[in-house]
């Protein structure tokens, strides 16, 4: 059985699955401001170990988010704030090398999920975030999101619930083809008491939408026409 | 004193969450400027009751995907009870119109522990395989599942065409691993007359977050076949 160091390690020896046959082992160390990669074999055994680039100023919790077989890069997130939960993206390839920073807006904290990711300057994304009219009533919508090449998010549509007290809390891209997006779901409620809105956390429901791409990527096409549209409860 | 402090606070927690039921009852939800293909929304009229509404008692899983195959998507989720999850659902829908095609539920009350779907994935024999881990002891309302409670491994072959249990396989009996960690294994299959006997070595434990355990085999797909999304 092969033991890996765990010193100073910012958040555990995580492995990921990278395609049938490499498997990598990420180490994260807090000190020096880098990760280590230890590729493994069926067993454990390592192959090589790459270091990576110094990726931030401020690693304090890594964790792999996604990964992408075919480009053979990563996505990490960081907090950069405890308090806050303000987290960064970081981008590298598995050489090690930093591709990308990128700032999540504190509003998003971790509820962003990846939808496109082609191009390492426009990454697309879909989260929900809490939102307040000037009379301080709370509101969520479901925002399409892309980063831009400064390494900022831009947010490129809002939607908003025909309900404004129902909500999506969590979205998570769970497959796709070369035209739908399939999405999970998880929704809740807001609810009025004496003391102002609050989220009613006894109504949730996990949901699945099958979602023509365009109306996600480009929301002002005008081709947001149903083709077979029915809800299913089962 | 201790332990009576701590049964106190429990009940008063189980009493507390007992009442689960929403303020609104559920209504499906719409989009400005979306509209679907389709769009379905899970629900279990076992557990349409006093305490629950059919639909807040679904968890939905981060750590592992579901799987598509075969114009089909095979999906996990775990049933909540009160203040934990109980058991796991696994289920089967058309990826043309979202029907649901089947569904099973693996843990209590139809058995006698917890159950956990922690991996997927379709065999050689075109099955769903589903690796499980399962709570050590008997489910006990006071005994809470806490991140370093012993499990055991399971695992559970379906039909994919109508989701009816082939096979259960206690592939290990008891090793000590707890709820929250995620265990790289190599399982060893052993013929001993008819019967078939696997026991996985675990190579590697990692502490995840508290309900982010799963179970990577990486053998797994030379015994079984492979993952086919």
């Amino acid at each position: 059985m092969k033991k890996y160091p765990k010193k100073y390690n910012c958040y555990g020896d995580l492995p990921v699955f990278y395609n049938d046959s490499t498997k990598i082992v990420f180490n994260s160390n807090c000190i020096t401001k880098r990760i280590e990669m230890t590729f493994v074999d069926n067993v454990l055994d390592s192959v090589k170990t790459i270091i990576s680039d110094s990726l931030s100023d401020k690693l304090n919790e890594l964790q792999v988010k996604y990964f992408d077989p075919v480009e053979r890069r990563f996505l990490l997130e960081n907090v950069i704030n405890f308090d806050t939960k303000e987290i960064e993206l970081i981008i590298i390839d598995d050489n090690g090398r930093l591709l990308k920073r990128i700032i999540m807006p504190e509003i998003y904290n971790r509820s962003y999920r990846l939808l496109e990711w082609n191009d390492i300057d426009e990454i697309t994304f879909l989260a929900p975030g809490t939102k307040y009219t000037s009379a301080s009533i709370p509101y969520v919508t479901l925002d399409v999101l892309k980063s831009n090449q400064e390494g900022f998010i831009d947010v490129v549509y809002s939607f908003t619930f025909s309900d404004s007290l129902r909500y999506i809390a969590n979205s998570n891209l769970v497959g796709s083809d070369s035209d739908h997006y399939y999405l999970e779901f998880k929704e809740s409620s807001l609810k009025l008491t004496n003391t102002g809105y609050s989220i009613d956390r006894k109504a949730s429901a996990v949901s699945m939408m099958k979602i023509r791409k365009e109306l996600l990527l480009d929301p002002t096409s005008g081709t947001n026409q149903s083709v077979n549209y029915h809800v299913i409860e089962n | 004193m201790k332990h009576f402090i701590i049964s106190l606070l429990l009940i008063l927690h189980i009493s507390l969450r007992a009442q689960t039921l929403p303020d609104r009852p559920y209504e499906k939800i719409f989009i400005n400027d979306i509209t679907p293909e389709w769009y379905f929304v899970n629900y279990d009229v076992d557990m349409d009751n006093d305490t629950f509404d059919g639909y807040n008692n679904f968890l939905s899983i981060e750590s592992f995907d579901h799987l598509f195959y075969n114009n089909a998507i095979y999906e996990v989720f775990y049933r909540q009870n009160y203040i934990e999850p109980t058991g796991t659902y696994v289920q089967k829908r058309s990826l043309d119109d979202g029907t649901l095609l089947w569904r099973q539920y693996i843990g209590y009350p139809r058995d006698k522990q917890q159950i956990f779907g922690r991996n997927l994935l379709i065999n050689d024999k075109d099955q769903l395989e589903v690796i499980f881990q399962v709570k050590c002891d008997p489910y006990n309302v006071f005994h809470p599942l806490l991140g370093r409670t012993n499990m055991a491994l399971y695992q559970i072959e379906f039909d994919t065409e109508n989701g009816n249990v082939i096979n259960e396989i206690n592939i290990i009996v008891q090793i000590h691993y707890t709820y929250n960690q995620i265990l790289i294994c190599f399982i060893l299959t052993m013929q001993v007359g008819f019967l078939q006997y696997r026991i996985p070595f675990i190579l590697h434990k990692v502490n995840g977050m508290a309900t982010s355990g799963n179970v990577f085999c990486l053998n797994w797909e030379n015994i079984s076949g492979k993952r086919k999304f």
